[in-house]
C-alpha cells in the first residue's frame, strides 16, 4: 500500500454543533402527519364507535361488555383463532420450504413456480372458495364426482370442503403467497457461506434448511406467520362461503351479521374488533422476545457469491413437491372457474351447444361499467400500493435505525390497520376522509388512501425484514464518507433493498386490486373496482360472469406482473458483473 | 355470438325496446321522448343535471336496464348508479347522514324498516307520484305521508331441479317430508333479508315446530337465498327453501335446468321501497326517477327480466300475475323484533 | 489533519453503563489503538468518534472543534473522519470504482480529479484491474483493500479502523498490520484503531490505550504498556502473564498465602490492602537456584508443553495457585515432577489489582 494522497484536505474546525437536519426533520414530520391521517384517525374512529351505544349514540362500554359476556360472541373468536393458527401453520410450513427451493436450490422451472404462486395471490379469497365449491363440495364437486366414478356410486364424498378443515386449506393454500413471497426475498439476499457445508444431497442440505438457513430467515419467517395469522383472522369469503353451510360462525361473518341486522350494530362490530387486536398485539410482542436477542445481518459488508444448491436426483421430486400449490391454488380451481365462465348456462353442463365466450363478452364489452372499473382497479392499485410501500419502507426504516425517539411506536401504529376487518374499517375511513377538511368522499384519493392505509402493515412488515437483512454498518460507512442520511438512503439502503422492494410492492398491489370490504362504503358510482362488480355479480347469482370476471383479473394482474418482473430483475442486490463472473481469482 | 343470451339482448335491447314500444303506444303519455318544453319537472331536472341512485332492490342487469331506459326518455342528465346490498347501501346512507354528506337522490332498498326509521329522523322528502296509479291496489299508498313507495315487489317461493325431482314440494309443509332430507338448500336469515322475511312468515303460519322440523331436514345453509339456485345448478343439492322466484326464473331462461313451484300455502311478498333522501341534491330528477320506476317502460323491463312488474297493466313473463298466486306478507309495527326473534330461533333450531 | 481530545465520556445503553469516564488524548498525526476485550467499551468509543451515538456525558473534540458533546453530535457526515468496518461494509450493490468514488462525488468534486484520484488510490491497493468487479467476485483481503481505499480517498482528518483484521486469515493478517502502519507512516493521518489482538496494537500504534469494563486502564507507549503496566488487568492483557493475588505487606511486599514476596512495587498500596503479583512466565526460572536474586517458591508440575521455541510449564505453588514458566526446550518436567520456582525479583512487580 502506498500514497494514496497528501494534498489539500478539509478543515475540519467547524464551529456549529448539528442540530437536526432539515430534510430529515421534515421527512419525520411527513411521515408522522400521514401515519396520523392516513391510520391514527380512522382508527380512531373506530375507536370512538366501539364506545357508542348503537342505538343512542350515548357513551358507554356496553359493547365491550356483550363482547366478554355473549357465548354467542365468543364463539366465533375461538373459531376466528383456530383458523388463523391454522392458516398460520399451513403458510408457514408451506411457504417457507417452497421458497428455500424457488430462492436456493436449482429447481426445475423456479420462475414459473414464483409467478404460479402470485397468481394463487391475486385470487380473491371468495374465488378461491367458489372454485373449491366447484371442485370439492360434497355431492357435485367435480373431485369427489371423479372420486365415484373411479371408485363405485357407494364410495361416498372423501372431500367435504363445508368444514373447518375445508376452510383452513382454502385460507392456507390462498394465504401461502405471503410467506413465500416475504422469506424468498429474505434468502435471495442472504449471503451462503453458512450453508457451505451442505455440498452432499439427502440429509445434508435438509439439515442444513432447517438448522441454518431457516432460522437466519426468522424475521421474515416470523413476520409472515403474523401476517398470515391476521389473514385468517380477517378473510371473510373463505369463511362466509365454507363455514356458514356447517354453521361454524366465525369473526368476520359475524361482523357482517351485525351490519345486516336492523339496525345494524356497527358500533357492536368497532368493539368486537378489538379482541383480534389483543391477539396480534400479544404475537407481535412475542416475535419482539424472540427476535430481540439476535442478531439477523444476512447482507453484511462481507460478501460472498450467490450459490444454487444442486439437488441432483431430487430436483424432479422436488418440483413434483413444489408443484403441489400451484396445482391446488391455481389449476385445479381455475380449470373449473374457466369451464363455468366458458358456458353460456352453467347448470347445462359441459356440451359443445353450452360452449360460449359470450360471458366474457359481456365483462369486457357489454357492461359499461366494467371499463371504469378495469381502469379505477388498476390506477387505485399502481397509486396506492405504491403510496403505501413508499409509507411502509420510510416508517420500517425510522423503526429499524431507531432515527426518533418513539420510533416503535410508529411501528404499532403502521401495523394497526391490517387487523380490523375491512367492513369496519371502512366504516373508520368513511368518517376520517369524508368530513372536512378532507371532503374526499366520491374522490379517488378516498380510495387510494385507504387502500395504502389498509395494506400498510404489509409494506411496513415486508420493509422491516428486508432493512433486519441489511447491515447497518453499509450505511454507517456512507455517512462517514460525508453523505447525509437523506443520500445515504438513497444511495445505498434503497438499492440494497432492491427487488424485495418490487416484491413488496407486488405483496402490497395485488391485496389492493382484490380488496373488496374495505371499499364497500367509500365507492361510488364513479370510484367502482372490479371486486365490487365481481362481488355484486355474485349477489345476483351471475355465476358465469363471476367466473369470467375472475379470470379475467387474473389475466390482467399476470400481465403486470409479466411487465415489472424485469424490473425486478434488474434491482438484485447481490450483482456480479457479467464479464468478470468467471474470471480466474474469484473466491467460491 | 350466436348464443346471445336474454342478458345481452336486455342490455343492448333497453334503448331499441324503449323505442319500439314507443312507437307502438303513441299517445299514451310517455309514448314519445320526454321534452322539456311540455313537462317542468323534466325541465327542472334537466336544470339540476344529475342524478345518483342508491339501489339495492333488483340485481345488477336490470337495474342498469331501467338506469339506460331513464337516460334514453331524459337525456341531459348524468345518471350516477351504486348497486350494493340493500344493508349495506342503507348502512352507507346512515353514514353520509351522520357525517354531513349529501349524495343520495333516490335510495331503493328491500327493507320498510329502513323507511321507518329515516322517516323518524326527518330524512325523506314527501313526493306523490302520479304513475304510481297503476300500482296494484294492494300496494298503494303504503306511507300516508307519501314519504316512500314501492320499489320493487319480491317473491319468495320453492326451487328446483327438473330433472332429478319427479314431483316437486308443492308447499312449504311439503318440504318437511322424509324423501327432502339432506335435499334442501336454503340462505340464511342472518345474512338475507328475504329468508329473514320467510322465517318470519312460517313462524306466524306453523309456529317454531317448523323450524325443528326443517332443522331435522339438515339443510344446506348458505348465506343469500341466490346460493339456492347455485346449490341446484351445481348438483349439490335439488331443492331450495326461501329460493329467489324472480332470479330462479332468469336462470330457467337462461337455460338452466331449474325451476320455481310456487307453495299452495303461500308466496312469502317482500316489498322493496324507494324514498327521496330530505337533503337529496337533485331533489326533482329524483322525483322524475321515481315516477319513472311506474312507468310502462320499466315496468317491461321488469316483465323481461321476471320480476314482478309495477303496472297492473303490464303483465309478467311467461303470463304469471300475482292474482294467480297464494300470497302473504309480512305486516305489523315490530317487525324488527320479530326478524330479531327468528333468527335467535333459527340459530337454536336450524343450524 | 487533527488531534483528539476526548474528556470525561460516558455512555449508557438503559440501565447498561458502556463507558464509565473516559479520558484520551491523540495528538495529531499520531496512531492510537484501543486495546481490550469484547465489551470493553472500545467499539462504543469508536461510534461516539465517529458520531453514530451521542455521549451520555462527556465531550469529544477535535483540534478546537467541539465534535459530541450530551447537548449535540456533529453528524458523521460532516466530521471529516473516515471509517474502515471489521466486516468491510463494502456495498455489494457498487462495482470496486464505484465503492471507492463515492466519497468523492458526495463532496461534488469535479469529474477529471474523481477519475485521477480514484484510479491513484485503486493503484496503491492495487485493485485496478478489478475496478469493475463487484464485491462478491472478491477475496476477503481484496474486499478489506477496498474498504481501506474507500476511507482514504476521500483525505479524512482522522481514521478509525474498527478491528480491521480480524475477518482475515493469519498470513494475510500478519502482513497487513504493517501495511496499515506503512501506510499511517506516509500519511500521517490521526488514527485510531481498535483491536483484541495485542500483538496487532504493539506492532501498529504509537500509543496503546488499554480499556477494560468501560474505564482506560492506561495509556502509554506500546514499550511503556507491556513493561510496566498500570495494573494487574494491563499486565494480564499484554503479553503472557502470571498473576498472583495477595495482601501488601508494607512497600515493596506482598503476603500470597504462607509466603511473603518482596518486588517493586507500584500499586500504591497500603498495608493490608489488596495487591497482586505480576511476573512474565519467559522470567521465571525452574529448578536449580535461579541465579539472581529471586522469590523462590516450593512446587509441584502439573503440566507441561512442548510448544518448539520453549516449554510451557504449569507448576502448583499450592492453595489453588499456579505459576506458568517459558522454560528452554532441552529442560524436560513430567507431571508431578517436584521443583523451585524462581521469580527473580527485578521481573516481578506489585500492582493493584485488575480494576
Amino acid at each position: 500500500m502506498g500514497v494514496i494522497s497528501t494534498s489539500s484536505r478539509d478543515a475540519v474546525a467547524r464551529p456549529v454543533m448539528a442540530r437536526v437536519p432539515l430534510v430529515k426533520a421534515t421527512i419525520l414530520g411527513a411521515v408522522v402527519l400521514l401515519l396520523v391521517l392516513l391510520v391514527v384517525q380512522p382508527f380512531g374512529w373506530v375507536l370512538f364507535n366501539s364506545l357508542h351505544d348503537d342505538a343512542t349514540g350515548a357513551w358507554t362500554l356496553n359493547n365491550y361488555a356483550r363482547v366478554v359476556q355473549s357465548a354467542d360472541l365468543i364463539e366465533p373468536l375461538v373459531n376466528s383463532l383456530v383458523l388463523a393458527a391454522a392458516t398460520a401453520l399451513i403458510a408457514v410450513g408451506i411457504g417457507v420450504p417452497l421458497a428455500w427451493l424457488v430462492s436456493r436450490t436449482d429447481l426445475p422451472f423456479r420462475r414459473s413456480i414464483r409467478v404460479l404462486t402470485l397468481t394463487a395471490f391475486v385470487t380473491p379469497s371468495f374465488i378461491g372458495a367458489t372454485g373449491w365449491i366447484l371442485l370439492a363440495a360434497p355431492n357435485s364437486g367435480w373431485l369427489n364426482t371423479a372420486w365415484r366414478w373411479l371408485a363405485g356410486e357407494g364410495a361416498g364424498a372423501p372431500l367435504n370442503i363445508y368444514s373447518m378443515a375445508g376452510a383452513v386449506f382454502v385460507c392456507g393454500i390462498y394465504t401461502v403467497p405471503y410467506s413465500f413471497t416475504m422469506v424468498s426475498s429474505a434468502l435471495d439476499e442472504m449471503a451462503v457461506e453458512l450453508e457451505d457445508a451442505a455440498t452432499t444431497l439427502g440429509c445434508g442440505v435438509l439439515r442444513t434448511m432447517v438448522s441454518i438457513t431457516i432460522p437466519l430467515a426468522a424475521p421474515a419467517v416470523i413476520a409472515s406467520f403474523i401476517l398470515s395469522f391476521i389473514q385468517g383472522l380477517t378473510l371473510f369469503g373463505v369463511p362466509a362461503f365454507l363455514l356458514t353451510p356447517t354453521g361454524i360462525p366465525v369473526v368476520t361473518t359475524k361482523l357482517a351479521e351485525f351490519y345486516q341486522l336492523f339496525p345494524p350494530e356497527i358500533y357492536l362490530a368497532a368493539a368486537y374488533c378489538m379482541p383480534l387486536l389483543l391477539v396480534t398485539g400479544a404475537l407481535f410482542w412475542m416475535r419482539r422476545r424472540y427476535l430481540g436477542r439476535k442478531q439477523y445481518v444476512t447482507i453484511s459488508g462481507k460478501t460472498r457469491a450467490g450459490r444454487q444448491i444442486h439437488l441432483g436426483a431430487w430436483r424432479w421430486p422436488a418440483l413434483f413437491l413444489a408443484l403441489l400449490l400451484p396445482t391446488v391454488a391455481v389449476f385445479l380451481p381455475y380449470a373449473a372457474l374457466l369451464l363455468v365462465s366458458l358456458t353460456r348456462a352453467w347448470g347445462l353442463g359441459l356440451s359443445w351447444e353450452n360452449l360460449s365466450l359470450y360471458w366474457y363478452w359481456w365483462a369486457i364489452f357489454g357492461n359499461s361499467e366494467t371499463h371504469t372499473a378495469i381502469v379505477n382497479s388498476l390506477v387505485y392499485s399502481t397509486l396506492g400500493a405504491t403510496l403505501c410501500v413508499a409509507l411502509g419502507t420510510l416508517v420500517a426504516y425510522i423503526v429499524e435505525r431507531r432515527m426518533m425517539p418513539g420510533a416503535s411506536l410508529l411501528g404499532a401504529v403502521a401495523t394497526v390497520p391490517i387487523i380490523i376487518p375491512g367492513i369496519v374499517l371502512s366504516v373508520g375511513f368513511f368518517a376520517a376522509y369524508t368530513r372536512a377538511p378532507f371532503n374526499l368522499y366520491g374522490t379517488p384519493l378516498l380510495l387510494i388512501a385507504a387502500f395504502a392505509a389498509t395494506f400498510l402493515p404489509i409494506a411496513y412488515a415486508h420493509g422491516g425484514s428486508i432493512l433486519k437483512g441489511i447491515g447497518p454498518e453499509l450505511e454507517r460507512a456512507a455517512r462517514s464518507l460525508g453523505a447525509g442520511e437523506a443520500r445515504t438512503f438513497l444511495a445505498v439502503t434503497l438499492p440494497l433493498m432492491g427487488g424485495g422492494l418490487v416484491s413488496g410492492w407486488f405483496l402490497v398491489f395485488i391485496p389492493i386490486i382484490r380488496e373488496l370490504s374495505v371499499a364497500v362504503f367509500l365507492i361510488t358510482p364513479k370510484t367502482n373496482v372490479m371486486t365490487t362488480l365481481i362481488y355484486n355479480a355474485k349477489d345476483g347469482g351471475n355465476y358465469e360472469a363471476v367466473c369470467a370476471m375472475s379470470v379475467l383479473l387474473l389475466l390482467i394482474t399476470l400481465l403486470l406482473v409479466a411487465i415489472a418482473r424485469p424490473l425486478a430483475g434488474l434491482t438484485g442486490a447481490r450483482r456480479t458483473s457479467r464479464k468478470t463472473a468467471t474470471a480466474a481469482g474469484v473466491p467460491s | 355470438m350466436t348464443d346471445i343470451s336474454r342478458r345481452g339482448l336486455l342490455k343492448t335491447g333497453g334503448l331499441v325496446g324503449t323505442a319500439l314500444l314507443s312507437g307502438g303506444l303513441a299517445g299514451t303519455g310517455f309514448a314519445r321522448l320526454a321534452t322539456a318544453q311540455d313537462d317542468p319537472l323534466y325541465a327542472a331536472a334537466r336544470k339540476e343535471g344529475a342524478l345518483t341512485l342508491y339501489w339495492g332492490s333488483y340485481e345488477q342487469q336490470t337495474m342498469e336496464a331501467i338506469r339506460d331506459a331513464f337516460k334514453a326518455k331524459y337525456p341531459g342528465i348524468e345518471v350516477q348508479l351504486l348497486r350494493q346490498a340493500s344493508q349495506t347501501v342503507y348502512t352507507r346512507l346512515r353514514l353520509e347522514l351522520q357525517n354531513g354528506v349529501a349524495e343520495c337522490d333516490s335510495l331503493g332498498t328491500t327493507n320498510l324498516l329502513h323507511y321507518t326509521e329515516l322517516k323518524k329522523i326527518g330524512a325523506l322528502a314527501a313526493y306523490e307520484p302520479p304513475d304510481a296509479a297503476m300500482l296494484p291496489a294492494a300496494f298503494k299508498g303504503l306511507d300516508k305521508d307519501a314519504m316512500y313507495h314501492v320499489g320493487a315487489i319480491s317473491l319468495t317461493s320453492i326451487n328446483y331441479a327438473p330433472g332429478k325431482v319427479a314431483a316437486p314440494p308443492t308447499s312449504w309443509m311439503a318440504l318437511l317430508e322424509d324423501q327432502w332430507k339432506g335435499k334442501i338448500t336454503t340462505g340464511s336469515p342472518a345474512f338475507s333479508g328475504d329468508v329473514a322475511s320467510w322465517v318470519v312468515a312460517i313462524r306466524r303460519k306453523y309456529g317454531d315446530d317448523y323450524l325443528r322440523r326443517f332443522g331435522q331436514q339438515k339443510p344446506k345453509v348458505g348465506q343469500s337465498n341466490v346460493d339456492t339456485v347455485t346449490d341446484i345448478l351445481a348438483g349439490e343439492r335439488v331443492v331450495g327453501s326461501g329460493a329467489p322466484f324472480s332470479y330462479t326464473l332468469t336462470q330457467k331462461a337462461a337455460g338452466n335446468p331449474i325451476d320455481v313451484s310456487v307453495p299452495t300455502d303461500d308466496a312469502i311478498l317482500n316489498l322493496g321501497l324507494t324514498g327521496i333522501p330530505a337533503k337529496a341534491p337533485h331533489p326533482n330528477a329524483a322525483r322524475l326517477f321515481t315516477n319513472f320506476l311506474y312507468s310502462k317502460e320499466v315496468s317491461d323491463i321488469l316483465s323481461r327480466n321476471f320480476w314482478p312488474t309495477l303496472r297492473t297493466d303490464v303483465a309478467w313473463a311467461e303470463g304469471r300475475s300475482l292474482d294467480q298466486m297464494k300470497w302473504f306478507r309480512n305486516t305489523g309495527d315490530d317487525l324488527a323484533a320479530e326478524v330479531a326473534e327468528g333468527i335467535a330461533k333459527w340459530k337454536e333450531l336450524v343450524r | 489533519m487533527s488531534g483528539i481530545r476526548i474528556t470525561n465520556l460516558r455512555k449508557s445503553f438503559g440501565d447498561y453503563t458502556a463507558l464509565r469516564g473516559i479520558d484520551l488524548q491523540v495528538p495529531n498525526g499520531t496512531l492510537l489503538a484501543l486495546l481490550g476485550p469484547s465489551g470493553c467499551g472500545k467499539s462504543t468509543t469508536l461510534q461516539l468518534l465517529a458520531g453514530f451515538e451521542a455521549p451520555t456525558e462527556g465531550e469529544i473534540w477535535a483540534d478546537d472543534t467541539l465534535l459530541s458533546s450530551p447537548r449535540g453530535v456533529l453528524p458523521p457526515e460532516k466530521r471529516g473522519i473516515s471509517l474502515v468496518f471489521q466486516n468491510y461494509a463494502v456495498w455489494p450493490h457498487k462495482t470496486v470504482a464505484e465503492n471507492v468514488a463515492f466519497g468523492l462525488t458526495i463532496r461534488r468534486l469535479p469529474k477529471a480529479e474523481v477519475a485521477e484520484r480514484l484510479t491513484r488510490a485503486l493503484r496503491t491497493v492495487r485493485l485496478d484491474p478489478l475496478r469493475d468487479r463487484y464485491p462478491s467476485e472478491l477475496s476477503g483481503g481484496q474486499q478489506q483493500r477496498v474498504a481501506l481505499a474507500r476511507a482514504l480517498v476521500v483525505e479524512p482528518s482522522i481514521l478509525l479502523l474498527d478491528e480491521p483484521l480480524s475477518n482475515l486469515d493469519a498470513h494475510l493478517r500478519e502482513e497487513m498490520r504493517f501495511e496499515i502502519r506503512q501506510v499511517h507512516d506516509l500519511l500521517g493521518i490521526t488514527t485510531v484503531y481498535v483491536t483484541h489482538d495485542q500483538s496487532e496494537a504493539l506492532v501498529t500504534a504509537d500509543r496503546i490505550a488499554v480499556m477494560q469494563s468501560g474505564i482506560v486502564q492506561q495509556l502509554g507507549s506500546p514499550e511503556e504498556v507491556f513493561e510496566r503496566p498500570s495494573n494487574a488487568f494491563v499486565a494480564g492483557f499484554i503479553g503472557s502473564n502470571n498473576t498472583l493475588a495477595g495482601t501488601s505487606e508494607g512497600e515493596g511486599a506482598i503476603r500470597v498465602g504462607d509466603h511473603v514476596l518482596t518486588a517493586p512495587d507500584r500499586s500504591g498500596a497500603a498495608k493490608g490492602g489488596s495487591v497482586a503479583l505480576c511476573v512474565r512466565p519467559s522470567k521465571v526460572r525452574l529448578g536449580g537456584d535461579g541465579g539472581l536474586p529471586c522469590n523462590s517458591l516450593p512446587g509441584t508440575v502439573v503440566r507441561s508443553a512442548y510448544l518448539g521455541e520453549h516449554r510451557d510449564v504449569l507448576v502448583d505453588i499450592g492453595g489453588d495457585r499456579t505459576i506458568r514458566a517459558f522454560v528452554p526446550p532441552e529442560h524436560r518436567y513430567g507431571p508431578g515432577a517436584a521443583t523451585t520456582v524462581h521469580l527473580p525479583i527485578d521481573a516481578c512487580q506489585i500492582l493493584a489489582p485488575a480494576a
